[in-house]
């Protein structure tokens, strides 16, 4: 019930740019399988990554942690994380936690490519 | 005064009769008494209480007829049990010997406690579920038997027993106070699949415990208005276009129909409808691929209990926060290790209360968040006692009798 499910892509707007679509549940269980995906694209050496919550349900500390784990990697690699279709209900979690003043976040996966481009 | 009169009436165990002899038992009235207790053998009830209270005289030829019909009794594992003699009939028992030879009990309960089987100490408990395949999040009815070694009631048990699951969810975790040796109640489990239940009790001498494996079913579709359904007085049929309270045309009889499209009775015992439980505890194995399982448990109980959305999601993730913590930290991945949860739910707050047996683990003393040292460090863990602290109102940690007890509290906003 409720398993997450991972899709990685390229961005249709920019082949340099890993997409992410998360649906599901993503808890101290699921997360296992999301950083299995982050060490792929890692290891191939994208790291310019837009993460999109719009299909996402549910996420706990040990998901949202996933991402804090892997950012200084990517970062040194000259990459980042953008989110897009945030909930009312993540966008509470992303700003109790301070995640907002962390990562940047997006309305739609347009915006998000025109900003990497402008970095 | 000759005559003799016997009546036969059932008594609180259904495979004990009993048998009130009143007047004169001798040579004209024994045919009589002798014919009754082999029609009572012949529709195999052998278990009986024969009660002397109103026998006012035995004659010699009485006496052998007593010695004759005990034997036919016992040979097929039953017996009689003869009770309330007085004073004279008793004397007269002893002078020939009876009181060796027959079963002779002061009343009625004793005699029963006698049939029922007396256990000397408590061995096990006995599961007796209703069904062997309840559905998901469904309950049903169990009886818990504290026993001896042989399944005989250990009726001077009267204390509680937990309930572990191999695996998903039950509800309640806690049962008791056992009656006389017995518990009977509602049980839940979550699936599907098959599940391991066993219940513990703690006495002096050690654990005692039963176990029965059950084949949890896919939760039950919900019933698709509009639906027919029978009355659970008269069986009339009607049509029903919403689950509410009806009153039967014929015969009267008030009833509920839930979302199963189950028709329950609300007459017997209770005016109108049985108010919900305000108190829910569940326990589960020490295990992160159960999460989900119990967070669509505790926003299904907390929904039904009409608590707004907010509040629901707030507590299903600082729930989920805490018992990733005891998975983590005080069991450190053990999924052998069980994970006790208690909801509270009252008007004004709910309360969720998570008790382990883990090593000490106090999280609300956790240094506070530094996001950039957490990238810095590459850490993934640590973010989740900030938002359970965020998330609620307040937050309480003790250790207690080697418990860790967290306990969440969220007040109830008004929109």
């Amino acid at each position: 019930m409720n398993i997450l499910t991972v899709d990685v892509g390229a961005s249709a707007l920019d082949p340099g740019l890993a997409l992410f679509r998360l649906k599901g549940h993503l808890d101290a269980q699921t997360v296992r399988e999301l950083e299995t995906r982050f060490d792929e694209q890692v290891r191939s050496s994208r790291v310019r990554w837009i993460v999109d919550l719009r299909e996402l349900e549910y996420i706990s500390s040990a998901g949202l942690g996933s991402f804090v784990g892997v950012l200084s990697e990517l970062r040194a690699q000259g990459g980042d994380i953008f989110f897009i279709g945030l909930s009312p209900k993540m966008e509470k979690i992303f700003k109790v936690l301070g995640f907002t003043r962390i990562f940047k976040v997006f309305a739609t996966e347009a915006e998000a490519a025109h900003a990497f481009q402008g970095a | 005064m000759p005559g003799l009169s016997l009546s036969e009436a059932p008594t609180a165990l259904p495979d004990v009769t009993a048998v009130r002899v009143a007047g004169t038992l001798d040579i004209a009235t024994l045919p009589q008494f002798e014919g009754v207790l082999r029609r009572l053998r012949d529709a195999g009830k052998v278990k009986v209480v024969v009660d002397l209270a109103q026998l006012e005289y035995i004659s010699s030829s009485g006496l052998g007829s007593f010695l004759g019909t005990v034997d036919p009794f016992r040979a097929v594992g039953g017996d009689l049990v003869f009770v309330r003699l007085t004073d004279r009939v008793q004397k007269i028992f002893k002078v020939v010997g009876f009181t060796r030879l027959l079963t002779l009990m002061a009343d009625e309960d004793e005699a029963l406690r006698h049939f029922r089987g007396k256990a000397a100490s408590l061995k096990q408990l006995i599961l007796t579920p209703a069904t062997s395949s309840p559905h998901s999040g469904e309950g049903f009815e169990m009886e818990v038997l504290a026993a001896d070694d042989r399944g005989n009631a250990f009726e001077g048990f009267n204390g509680e027993a937990s309930l572990r699951p191999s695996t998903g969810i039950v509800s309640p975790a806690r049962i008791g106070p056992f009656k006389d040796g017995v518990w009977r109640g509602k049980v839940a489990l979550t699936g599907p699949g098959p599940t391991g239940l066993r219940a513990v009790c703690s006495i002096p001498a050690g654990e005692v415990t039963g176990e029965l494996t059950f084949d949890v079913l896919e939760t039950k579709p919900l019933a698709v208005l509009p639906v027919t359904i029978l009355c659970p007085g008269c069986a009339l049929a009607t049509e029903i276009r919403a689950f509410n309270v009806y009153r039967c045309r014929d015969c009267d009889e008030i009833y509920f129909i839930d979302k199963w499209a189950h028709a329950i009775s609300l007459k017997a015992g209770h005016r109108g409808a049985p108010p919900p439980p305000k108190t829910v505890n569940v326990s589960m194995p020490a295990d992160v691929n159960l999460l989900a399982a119990l967070r669509g448990f505790m926003t299904a109980v907390l929904r039904e209990h009409g608590y707004g959305q907010d509040l629901v999601n707030d507590l299903e993730l600082a729930a989920d926060e805490a018992v990733t913590n005891v998975v983590e930290h005080a069991y450190q991945y053990d999924t052998r290790k069980t994970v006790f949860l208690e909801l509270i739910m009252e008007k004004k707050q709910v309360s969720v209360r998570v008790k382990d047996q883990g090593k000490a683990f106090n999280p609300t003393q956790a240094e506070p968040v530094n996001l950039d040292q957490h990238i810095a460090e590459r850490r993934t863990g640590g973010l989740g006692v900030h938002l359970v602290q965020t998330l609620t109102d307040s937050v309480d940690y003790r250790r207690e009798d080697g418990f860790n007890v967290l306990t969440l509290v969220k007040k109830v906003v008004k929109a």
